[in-house]
């Protein structure tokens, strides 16, 4: 945990400065903006030391030319960073340097902002007095999207040392020796041959043009910068899109900045191009028989209002997204519940957190993560579940692994799930209970927990409530019978049990156990038993203490970038803004007076709707019964696909047709566009203003950082203007007055606001304008009415079907590394599709060897519902006896094959979970014309 | 060269205060054998007699000087480890890669349990429960003897858990090295100890104090080590009555180049140059006058061969502006190139530089290519300012002391014999006869 220094007094270049006690000279001159010179210093790693460019002079007792990135300061210690020492230093360094770099600047895509050129610059050294001519070489391939050149490099390792220490993949290594030092793939000639996750954050530290994107070909001073929140994952990295007369051309972390600090993972970085795509709608689209007529924007609004008004008699269903801003998920609910009168209001959310959402809440008070993203790297234990996070989450991943491998001090890791992952690699414990299990699991640590006296009596008995009940529970967890359910050998349980409750605590003479947080992801909730492992969990934290304290606490890493904020903004059948239920009437009356005051008078405007409708709504999952009954008869839908994401994807398609109006918002005319009566082309996350909300509560600018792409338009815009036209009017110019209206009616957002927010988001609760935002939550008391938080027993229950004789393996859905959601973003990105082009199921040696598949086959899979042909990775990353499948491709829907059991209270349904067989597939014949 | 004979033999044979006391005994790995010869009679009485503070006070007291080249006293070096209780290592650096250095090969594989009782000492004095030597991968014998010693020495119970009945442990690792020269030094031996390429370590943080996988490391060379038990056992004033006062006790000096009988001689520090060439060494083939000394392998200046009376202790080669070092003694008499010579150190220099300090990765190739083309008759007159140039942008600015030593041939040569390196660049030579010139074709 960081400790907090004293400040000492230096003296820097001859004026003196306050600064922690032990700062690092480098990092003390940049604070106070100075800047030393520097090829291999990176904040996040642990000092080098190697170019020998940040030389500086210590003066006094002992003095003399130090590296300046590996010296501490100390009280009176007195510096300069640019005497003639530290200067002549410096050009000696450029010297050496310049004997081989190429200085081919015109050339080289670094050019502009590369330090080499700077400093080449600055200190006027632009040749050396070595008779030979420089060695030239060629650029390499390293991968279909990295390229490496030898005679760019300044072999600062810092390539290297972002991959082993921060990213984990130890996908790079520096070779040979001496001045044959070079950089190369580990082991092998591509780094398709290694861990590499293709993060590109090699080539972001990479201080000259060595490591370089092959993606890209153009200068710095060409391109302008607008900083945003990337629009894949819920961890909400700060990214600097770069244009060029309003092209995206390169995505790039931002030092420093973000919960990111300037690291991106493979999607962030490359999966940007869909937002040019060919394939983007460019003007609304109206059906016309089977056929789509391209039509005005006025010509397609005036078209809906006509069709909606018949339908606002609670037969409207929206879909909302977990993708599109807060503002715009605000209006969304805006729209249906006040303009259409309805609470069939949901998102996708219901397909993954719904279940977590409803557990933190029953335990804690809140739906969300308790903890920050920032406090990861200081922690000291890890239990990540059920959550792949190094390929789904990456940023965060990266934290736990600089935690897991800080020096000397390391953190501790049990991770739990049947597949592996990067950070299995470095994990202390790594269970492998078999699918459907982890409650059990959980439980079972719970129980051995309290029977070797390891729970935190004083926690217990001061914070919670529930304690006796949740004992009882219990008695079936034995550890015995856990590891029977399981299949985790009991002597594992007990360990993973004792290195969470002690916190990993092994420095003796500690009295105090912990802190020790959990991470979870789908894993835990995309069973029918959805919500009772999340409450397991949830226990295992409050019987050892490990929750409503820093370094401690239980943090979901799953979902969209706005899937928070979704949530938050009450896109969901049963809450309005903020989680006021609908079924309140005084919360109602809240959102009444400012919302129903709106309605325009006049004869364009649909009769007002009053007051907002007090029931719950159909959810997600009910959507396609809600239709095939006729409950649901005009549907809405928000940028999603939903026949791809659906868990029957027949049954969602045939809802679809069967629905009487269908609007559907997208960049792409998806699948379930094209069943629409009328298609709205929507403009990117980056064609907008707005804000995210992550997975830390964080509220982030979304920024516009190209215009809108020809004909498509921001989703806030169309709303606003379709509620127009039905005779609603908002008096939105541009999404931060939205922003302020939530503020106003969203207790917890109550001090958001744009200005607040420009440089750094601010995590909910914010219930005032001077209010710092909360970074970890419960530290004072937990929001349930009692402050308490509740124990509540957890039930373990089997998945919903079994295997067999015919069905003998099981499949799990899981995102990939590469590709987000449905794919139709990452499907039309140039990086995402270079590495993973098309779908694939990886299934054990084992199981391929039995069923006589080799690697790169064909396979069809087959469940009790369903086959789909897919092409078969074999590999070891998966567990023996089950099959893993990836969501992205609609030629290999894996919705044809998921069971649709559901988790009885949320109705998530169980995609970790579906009988099947798998068996070679002939090629399927392309008759030649 | 026929008078040579590689010595095995002499001085410190069979003396009681030698390392080497137990040299021509046959099977000194056995742990009864090594116990008929005094074995872990020093860690003995340490448990019995000494806490751990007052064996890091009688090391401290004997002032031991670490023989691997810097001559710092091992006694504080242990003094250094924090007390707060925690994993801490010792490292044994037994990697000895310099050119010529050849001692603690001798030590470990004539007489292994010297050494594991050092550590079982060293570690009771600074709290240690783990302990690695780390061997250079050629020493394929010395390690094997090392790892039947180890397991003797534990069956026995020198070693493993709570040690001669006391509550002290500890577990000795064999480390077999990953065959560079870097990694003897220091901080790359830690990094290629977690597995890591070894390269040098920023410091600070010093490994005392962020050593091997982060924590607390004590690191010493062999003979360091091995100096330990007779101290403890004998005490710190008996040892002081070897060597000089500020130099006390013996150093192994291995000696090689152009003597008539090269090997390791232990000798009481202080022994001149002289003495350990003509008196141990049998002198220079053929009797040729001695032109040059490299008083530690490739790693020193050079000590002109009119300097031979300088005692080789840890004081006076500073005098002359070299250092004792690993005390491996290369003589080089009359018929050497200096300029080759200087080549081929340059050579290896480029050659084991790892390559993470840009200096040295630079600059030593620099320095090798301005060295060939000297070497072969194509230097140019600016050259020599150009090696003394590159030298002083190197030294002083490079992360650890290979770098250091890279220069230190070129520098020390180019002060003693520049006239040899004038006579090969066209333009400095001296003018021959024209006569001459003629012959010549
Ligand atoms: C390039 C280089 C190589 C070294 N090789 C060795 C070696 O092989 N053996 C050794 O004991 N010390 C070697 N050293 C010195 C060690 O860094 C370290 O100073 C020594 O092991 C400390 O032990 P001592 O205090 O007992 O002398 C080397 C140093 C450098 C810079
Ligand atoms: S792209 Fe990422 S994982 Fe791949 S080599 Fe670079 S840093 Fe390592
Ligand atoms: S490729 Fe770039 S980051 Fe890597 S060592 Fe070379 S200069 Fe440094
Ligand atoms: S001085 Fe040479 S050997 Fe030492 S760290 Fe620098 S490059 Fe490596
Ligand atoms: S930044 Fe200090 S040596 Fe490279």
């Amino acid at each position: 945990m960081p400790k907090t220094q004293p400040l000492i007094t230096c003296t820097i270049n001859g004026k003196q400065y306050q600064v922690p006690d032990g700062t690092l000279a480098i990092e003390a001159a940049r604070i106070n903006g100075i800047e030393i010179p520097n090829f291999c210093y990176e904040p996040s790693l642990r000092p080098w030391g190697s170019c020998r460019m940040c030389m500086i002079e210590v003066h006094g007792r002992r003095g003399g030319i130090v590296e300046g990135c590996s010296t501490p300061l100390k009280e009176g210690m007195e510096i300069s960073t640019h005497s003639p020492a530290c200067i002549q230093a410096r050009q000696d360094m450029m010297r050496f340097f310049l004997i081989d770099h190429a200085l081919d600047c015109p050339v080289c895509d670094k050019s502009g902002e590369c330090k080499m050129q700077d400093y080449t610059y600055e200190y006027n050294v632009y040749n050396n007095p070595f008779r030979r001519p420089k060695r030239a070489e060629e650029m390499r391939a390293y991968s279909p999207l990295i390229s490496y050149k030898l005679d760019r490099c300044v072999i600062c390792s810092q390539c290297v040392r972002v991959c082993d220490e921060i990213v984990g993949a130890t996908a790079i290594t520096m070779a040979e020796r001496g001045y044959s030092s070079e950089v190369v793939p580990a082991f092998g000639n591509s780094l398709a041959d290694t861990k590499c996750t293709h993060c590109g954050n090699c080539i972001a530290v990479c201080p000259v043009g060595a490591l370089l994107d092959r993606n890209y070909t153009d200068h710095e001073w060409k391109m302008d910068h607008t900083v945003t929140t990337c629009h894949y994952c819920a961890v909400g990295c700060q990214i600097d899109a770069r244009t060029i007369s309003g092209e995206l051309k390169r995505m790039d972390g931002i030092l420093y900045e973000g919960v990111n600090k300037g690291y991106l993972c493979v999607k962030g970085r490359w999966g940007y191009d869909y937002a040019q795509d060919p394939d983007r709608l460019k003007t609304p689209l109206i059906r016309r028989g089977d056929r789509f007529d391209p039509a005005s924007w006025d010509e397609a609004f005036g078209y809906i209002a006509m069709r909606l008004r018949d339908y606002r008699d609670g037969s409207f269903f929206g879909a909302g997204s977990t993708k599109v801003t807060n503002e715009e998920a605000y209006l969304f609910q805006l729209f249906t519940r006040v303009v259409m009168g309805t609470n069939n209001l949901d998102t996708k959310t219901r397909y993954s957190q719904a279940p977590w959402q409803r557990a933190l809440t029953q335990s804690f008070g809140l739906p969300a993560s308790t903890n920050s993203i920032d406090e990861i790297r200081d922690m000291k234990c890890f239990l990540v579940v059920g959550a792949n996070m190094p390929e789904t989450h990456a940023i965060a991943s990266y934290w736990v692994n600089i935690a897991v491998r800080t020096h000397g001090d390391p953190a501790g890791l049990i991770v739990i799930d049947p597949h592996w992952n990067l950070l299995c690699d470095v994990a202390n414990v790594w269970l492998k209970p078999k699918p459907g299990t982890d409650g059990a699991l959980l439980n079972g640590m719970a129980r051995y927990i309290l029977d070797e006296g390891l729970a935190h009596q004083s926690f217990i008995e001061g914070r919670t409530e529930g304690f006796d009940g949740w004992r009882a529970s219990l008695d079936d967890y034995g550890l015995e019978r856990v590891a029977e359910i399981t299949g985790v050998p009991a002597e594992e349980i007990a360990k993973a049990a004792r290195l969470y409750a002690s916190g990993h605590n092994h420095r003796q003479g500690q009295t105090e156990w912990g802190p020790a947080a959990a991470f979870f992801g789908n894993g835990l909730t995309q069973h029918i038993g959805g919500v009772d492992n999340v409450l397991a969990l949830n226990n295992l934290a409050l019987v050892t203490g490990n929750v409503g304290r820093e370094y401690a606490g239980v943090n979901t890493y799953v979902g969209d970038n706005n899937t928070q904020g979704a949530s938050d903004m009450g896109v969901m059948p049963n809450a309005l803004p903020g989680y006021a239920p609908v079924d309140d009437a005084e919360a109602r009356a809240r959102f009444e007076e400012l919302w129903l005051s709106r309605w325009a008078p006049g004869p364009r405007g649909a009769a007002p709707i009053r007051p907002l409708p007090s029931e719950a709504g159909y959810t997600l999952t009910e959507l396609p019964h809600a239709i095939e009954s006729r409950k649901v008869r005009a549907l809405w839908v928000q940028g999603e696909d939903l026949i791809d994401s659906a868990p029957n994807q027949a049954r969602m398609e045939r809802a679809l047709e069967g629905v009487e109006f269908l609007v559907v918002q997208d960049l792409f005319l998806t699948p379930t566009a094209q069943l629409a009566d009328v298609v709205l082309p929507s403009s990117s996350g980056f064609e907008k203003d707005g804000t995210y909300t992550n997975l830390d509560r964080r509220v982030q600018r979304v920024r516009r950082a190209i215009p809108p792409i020809a004909g498509s338009r921001p989703d806030w815009q169309i709303l606003v203007e379709m509620m127009r036209r039905l005779g609603y009017e908002l008096p939105f110019r541009h999404p931060s007055q939205i922003m302020d209206e939530i503020a106003q009616l969203v207790p917890d957002y109550a001090g958001i606001g744009y200005r607040r927010i420009d440089t750094n988001g601010l995590q909910w609760p914010v219930p005032a304008a001077d209010h710092p935002g909360t970074p970890t939550l419960h530290l004072d008391g937990f929001a349930t009415p009692s402050g308490k938080a509740r124990f509540i027993p957890a039930r373990h229950t089997p998945a919903a079907e079994g295997t067999d004789a015919e069905f003998p393996l099981i499949l799990q859905v899981m995102a990939s590394l590469n590709h987000w959601d449905t794919g139709e973003r990452t499907r039309r990105s140039t990086g995402p599709m270079a590495l993973e082009p098309e779908p694939a199921i990886d299934i054990h040696p084992d199981d391929a060897a039995r069923a006589g598949v080799r690697d790169g086959d064909l396979v069809e899979i087959t469940s009790r519902r369903g086959a789909v042909r897919v092409r078969a990775h074999v590999a070891e990353a998966t567990s023996a006896g089950l099959i893993r499948m990836r969501p992205h491709f609609p030629q290999a829907p894996f919705n044809r094959l998921t069971s649709e059991a559901f988790e009885p209270h949320t109705g998530t349904p169980e995609f970790k979970f579906a009988a099947v067989r798998v068996a070679r597939a002939e090629p399927v014949e392309i008759a030649a014309d | 060269m026929s008078d040579v004979t590689p010595q095995t033999t002499g001085a410190g044979q069979g003396d009681d205060w030698s390392l080497f006391r137990n040299r021509q005994v046959p099977q000194m790995v056995r742990l009864d054998v090594a116990l008929e010869h005094g074995a872990y009679q020093g860690l003995k009485k340490a448990l019995a007699e000494y806490t751990p503070e007052q064996v890091t006070q009688i090391v401290i007291d004997a002032s031991l000087l670490g023989r691997g080249g810097a001559g710092f006293p091992a006694g504080r070096k242990w003094s250094f480890i924090p007390k707060a209780p925690g994993q801490k290592y010792l490292t044994v650096n037994a990697d000895e890669s310099e050119p010529g250095t050849f001692s603690n090969r001798e030590l470990m594989e004539t007489d292994p349990h010297q050494l594991i009782e050092g550590i079982a000492l060293c570690c009771y004095a600074v709290g240690i429960s783990q302990a690695f030597i780390y061997i250079r991968g050629e020493y394929v014998y010395a390690a094997d003897q090392l790892d039947r010693a180890i397991a003797e020495a534990r069956a026995g119970g020198y070693l493993g858990p709570n040690i001669l009945g006391s509550d002290y442990s500890l577990e000795v690792f064999v480390f077999r090295g990953a065959g560079a020269y870097i990694c003897g030094e220091e901080s790359a031996l830690l990094e290629s100890i977690e597995g890591n390429r070894p390269m040098p370590r920023s410091r600070p943080p010093f490994p005392a104090v962020v050593g091997l996988y982060g924590r607390p490391t004590v690191i010493n060379n062999v003979e360091t080590i091995c100096n330990v038990p007779r101290i403890v056992f004998k005490g710190a004033d008996w040892y002081k009555t070897l060597g000089t006062p500020t130099s006390p006790g013996t150093k192994v000096y291995s000696i090689s180049g152009h003597v008539r009988r090269p090997g390791n001689y232990e000798l009481p520090l202080g022994t001149t140059l002289r003495e350990l060439i003509y008196e141990h060494a049998g002198g220079v083939p053929g009797d040729r006058a001695v032109k040059a000394v490299l008083p530690s392998g490739a790693a020193a200046p050079w000590i002109p061969g009119d300097q031979l009376d300088l005692p080789l202790d840890y004081d006076n080669p500073k005098k002359v502006g070299t250092i004792l070092g690993s005390a491996s003694v290369i003589v080089m008499d009359e018929t050497v190139s200096i300029p080759h010579a200087t080549l081929r150190l340059t050579e290896f220099f480029r050659h084991e530089s790892c390559g993470k300090c840009t200096p040295c990765r630079e600059g030593t190739m620099w320095l090798e290519k301005t060295m060939e083309r000297i070497c072969a008759g194509e230097g140019v007159p600016g050259d020599l300012d150009l090696l003394i140039d590159v030298c002083s942008k190197i030294n002083g600015r490079v992360l650890c002391a290979l770098g250091d030593f890279a220069v230190s041939p070129i520098q020390s040569s180019l002060k003693f014999f520049r006239h040899e390196y004038e006579a090969l660049i066209p333009g400095l030579a001296p003018v021959r006869e024209p006569e001459l010139v003629a012959a010549d074709k």
